[in-house]
C-alpha cells in the first residue's frame, strides 16, 4: 500500500511540475537580487587604521629618547658610607689585604720586623688602608638595635 | 535537465538563479499551493542567498536555498493559520475561488493542501526532491525520527484518502 502510495505521489509531482514554468518576467525579477558589493566595505576603515598606526608610531619614535641611555638606575640600597672609611670594630673581620711577603733568598737574613723598612719588591697598596686609630667613629646602628653610646635616660619602646 | 543540483564557486549569482528558478519555483508552489506566493517567497529565498554568496557559493548554494525557501513556506503556513477569521483568503475559499493557473488542483493536491505545513513539507522534500530522511532532517531543522514521524502522519491521512476514494467509487 504504501509503494503503491510514493508511486502514487513521486507521478503526482512530476506531471504538476510540468505546468509550472518561471516565465522570462519571473526570472528578471529573481535575478534581480544579487549580491551587493562588499569589495570597499573594509577599505576606508583599514586604510584609518593604518594611517593611524603610522601616526602613534612616528609619534613613538619621536619621542623616544636618542642616543645612550643614561647609568640604569640601580635599586635603593642603604646610605652610603661616610666620607671617612671607619675602622672596623674588630680586627678579625676586615684584615688589610696581604701584601706580597719579600722572597727570601738563600743566606739571606731575616728581616726582624716586616715593618721596620720598604720591602725589596713592590707590594701592591690597598685600596683602603686599615689604621687602627686611638678614636674610634662609631657607625649607626641599625634600626631597632640598642645603641653603643649611652644614653641619657632608658628608652621607651 | 534531470534533477541536479547547482554547485560550485565558478557560478555566479546570475546564472544559479537562471539554472535553479525552475525547481526551486516549483518546489515553492507544491508548498503553498499559490503562485504569487510561491514566486516572493522564493524570491525572498535567493535574497538571503545573495546576501551570504560568497560563504554559500562554495558549498551548495541550491541546498541552502531549498532549505531557506521550505522554512519560509512553513513560517507563512503558520501565519495564515493564524489569520483571524474574515480575512481574504478565507473568503476566497468560501467563495469557492477557480484554482490559479499552474496550480495543481487534483484530488491529490485537495488532501495535501489539508496537510499541516511541516508534514506537507516532509511530503515535498521527499517524493519531489528526492531528499534523504537525514537531508530533510537537516532542511527542516528536525530530528530524522520527527522527519519519520510527519511522513507518517502524512501518508495515513493519503491512505486514508485513497480508501475513500476507493469507497466512493464503487
Amino acid at each position: 500500500m504504501d509503494d503503491e502510495l510514493e508511486s502514487l505521489l513521486r507521478a503526482h509531482y512530476r506531471n504538476a511540475a510540468d505546468d509550472i514554468q518561471a516565465g522570462p518576467d519571473t526570472l528578471r525579477r529573481l535575478r534581480a537580487a544579487r549580491p551587493a558589493p562588499r569589495a570597499r566595505r573594509w577599505g576606508l576603515p583599514l586604510c584609518a587604521a593604518l594611517v593611524t598606526a603610522a601616526v602613534v608610531l612616528a609619534a613613538a619614535v619621536l619621542v623616544w629618547p636618542r642616543g645612550e641611555r643614561a647609568e640604569p638606575a640601580r635599586p635603593a640600597g642603604p646610605p652610603a658610607p661616610t666620607s671617612t672609611p671607619a675602622p672596623a670594630p674588630t680586627p678579625s673581620v676586615t684584615r688589610p689585604p696581604a701584601s706580597p711577603r719579600p722572597v727570601r733568598s738563600p743566606g739571606a737574613r731575616k728581616p726582624p720586623d716586616s715593618t721596620a723598612g720598604p720591602s725589596l719588591l713592590p707590594t701592591a697598596r690597598p685600596k683602603h688602608s686599615v689604621r687602627p686609630s686611638t678614636r674610634v667613629t662609631p657607625v649607626p646602628p641599625p634600626p631597632g638595635r640598642p645603641t653603643a653610646e649611652p644614653t641619657t635616660g632608658p628608652r621607651s619602646r | 535537465m534531470s534533477v541536479q543540483e547547482t554547485r560550485g564557486a565558478e557560478f555566479t549569482f546570475e546564472e544559479f538563479v537562471t539554472a535553479s528558478a525552475g525547481r526551486l519555483l516549483r518546489t515553492a508552489v507544491f508548498l503553498v499551493y499559490d503562485r504569487h506566493l510561491a514566486e516572493d517567497l522564493l524570491q525572498v529565498a535567493y535574497e538571503r542567498v545573495a546576501r551570504r554568496w560568497k560563504r554559500v557559493a562554495a558549498g551548495n548554494p541550491e541546498a541552502y536555498a531549498r532549505k531557506v525557501l521550505v522554512n519560509l513556506a512553513i513560517d507563512e503556513g503558520r501565519r495564515r493559520r493564524d489569520l483571524p477569521v474574515g480575512s481574504v483568503a478565507d473568503v476566497e475559499r468560501v467563495a469557492g475561488a477557480p484554482a490559479a493557473a499552474g496550480v495543481p488542483h487534483g484530488e491529490l493536491d485537495e488532501v495535501l493542501r489539508a496537510l499541516p505545513a511541516k508534514q506537507r513539507a516532509v511530503v515535498v522534500l521527499r517524493y519531489w526532491c528526492d531528499l534523504g530522511e537525514h537531508e530533510i532532517a537537516e532542511a527542516l531543522g528536525i530530528s530524522r525520527g520527527t522527519v519519520k514521524s510527519h511522513t507518517s502522519r502524512a501518508m495515513a491521512a493519503l491512505r486514508e484518502h485513497m480508501k475513500e476514494g476507493r469507497a466512493g467509487g464503487r
